[in-house]
């Protein structure tokens, strides 16, 4: 039986596609056959939950309540990866109640694998989250993610400076998000499905839809280029699924 | 092509081949012929006309697109079965390939203006249309006037390395290349995509083919009232002498789908 694995994904602030990269991680993970469940910090409507309402909880991260019922249940429950779509904002000091509930110290021993996925800004306010962040990371895998997503630019940044601050990270890992043609991401975004329904011209409930050929086939390159990306880093060896992720596709192989 | 797990898992999705329809659900192949270059002035709206006109003949339908923003010499000519189109905005791709993606059995035909040629292949490519298209029954042939000019050899092999699904298929056409001799530079992936060959129209017949407001499959059939009767044999003999060309080419596309699916 593999560890659990938490996935945190949080950025510093709005509109970096925060949002969008845990869609992208369900759908992997889903498309891997590996069973996950995800939590929606931006209580009480959510942000995540209208894509996947039957994987996903809304919770508030400041209540111990909710907590529990993130962290209590990691051993007992039927996913293997939780994902947690962390407020905007609020990625460092999520971070330091997980060291203050003594989470992070978990990880440490090995008892639970845990990875944060860190959404960038342009600015160049996202570079100094890094070091922030870096306080409470302890064995945590870290990926600096850039969202391309938006159309934006990282001009802020030269080289010498970012390298600079991605090396206060022992072993963090880059990964970039292309972007996505902006109607494509729009119609997604009204349909209110998961990336893989939308591809799969399939409304929530499973029924068919009737979703523009060329939209499909754009978002359907970009979340190739995006699993690329996981696939690169190994993304479902962390998880701990590897053997049963290999028998799965040996099966789908034939 | 998908390769890893991931891509694999997104091809099924995006074809819905994941539960496989039974053989009488399967369209029949209908044909779709693209017909563009990276060049201007290459022949390619005529070549489209003859083959819109081949393909229209003896009460054949046939949709016909048109996508040379600010000419649309195809549309002009025949504005029965052309649509102008254009690639510059989303909507604008949503519209022409939303349509062409499905198999209504109606023959397809795009003249694909110089000034689009490399969006639009950009776009096949990244939409996989050419593999979707084959899948729903669309036999994609890409029809390339053959010119001397280094950048028009390149683009032809540069479309058979990237669209191994389609036929790719170099036209000869005597009026543009006046004599060069350019067969080697076009060899053909397989035997059915053997080079067309478009013999000269004499400048007589070309001035009067242009003034037809009617197809030239019908001239097969009645010789235009408004011109001199050689001419008008003359034009008959030569639109016979082309269609025959195109339909020996698509009896060989047709034999070698049948080999195909016989060896497998």
């Amino acid at each position: 039986m593999a560890k659990p694995a938490v996935l945190i994904v949080g950025a510093d602030k709005g509109g970096v596609g925060k949002t969008t990269v845990s869609r992208t991680l369900l759908d992997y993970f889903a498309a891997h056959q590996i069973p996950t469940r995800a939590f929606d910090t931006e209580a009480p409507k959510g942000t995540l939950k209208r894509f996947y309402p039957e994987t996903t909880e809304i919770v508030d991260m400041n209540l111990v309540p909710d907590q529990m019922k993130i962290f209590d249940t990691l051993s007992g429950a039927h996913a293997s990866v939780t994902i947690i779509d962390v407020r905007a904002g609020l990625l460092s000091p999520t971070l330091q109640s997980l060291r203050d509930i003594g989470f992070i110290e978990a990880a440490k021993k090995g008892q639970i694998t845990f990875g944060v996925f860190h959404i960038l800004g342009p600015t160049i306010t996202s570079l100094e989250e890094i070091a922030e962040t870096a306080a409470y990371l302890g064995d945590a895998k870290y990926f600096m993610v850039k969202n391309f997503i938006n159309n934006t630019h990282y001009f802020q940044w030269d080289e010498q400076t970012s390298a600079a601050y991605f090396r206060k990270i022992k072993d963090a890992v880059e990964l970039t998000i292309p972007k996505l043609n902006e109607m494509a991401c729009e119609q997604v975004d009204l349909a209110s499905v998961p990336f893989l329904s939308f591809i799969a011209n399939k409304k929530l409930n499973g029924d068919p839809a009737s979703y523009s050929f060329v939209l499909r086939g754009y978002v359907r390159h970009w979340l190739g280029n995006v699993w690329a990306e996981y696939d690169r880093i190994k993304l479902t060896d962390l998880v701990a699924a590897r053997a049963q992720t290999e028998s799965i596709q040996r099966a789908a192989a034939g | 092509m998908a390769n890893s797990y991931s891509d694999r898992v997104l091809a099924a999705l995006y074809d819905n081949t994941l539960t496989p329809k039974p053989t009488w659900q399967t369209p029949k192949a209908t044909p779709f012929y693209i017909i563009g270059s990276p060049r201007a002035q290459c022949g390619k709206t005529f070549l489209a006309l003859l083959m819109a006109d081949y393909l229209s003949q003896d009460g054949g339908r046939v949709d016909a697109y048109d996508l040379n923003p600010g000419e649309y010499a195809l549309a002009t000519c025949r504005p029965r079965i052309t649509t102008q189109a254009d690639l510059a905005t989303t909507p604008a791709q949503i519209a022409l390939f939303d349509r062409l993606i499905t198999n209504d059995d109606k023959p397809k035909l795009i003249d694909l203006g110089y000034s689009l040629f490399e969006r639009f292949f950009a776009v096949c490519e990244q939409i996989e249309f050419i593999e979707a298209a084959r899948r729903r029954s669309l036999d994609v042939v890409i029809l390339f006037p053959a010119e001397p000019h280094p950048s028009a050899i390149a683009a032809y092999d540069d479309l058979q390395r990237r669209f191994p699904n389609a036929a790719v298929v170099a036209v000869l056409n005597e009026a543009i290349l006046k004599g060069n001799r350019v067969h080697e530079n076009y060899p053909a992936a397989r035997e059915s995509a053997a080079a067309l060959q478009i013999p000269l129209m004499p400048a007589v017949l070309k001035s009067y083919a242009d003034r037809l407001s009617q197809s030239l499959a019908h001239v097969r059939a009645q010789l235009p009232a408004n011109m001199p009767m050689g001419h008008a044999l003359e034009l008959r003999s030569w639109t016979r002498r082309v269609f025959l060309e195109f339909r020996e080419f698509e009896l060989r596309l047709t034999l070698d789908k049948l080999g195909t699916s016989l060896r497998a």
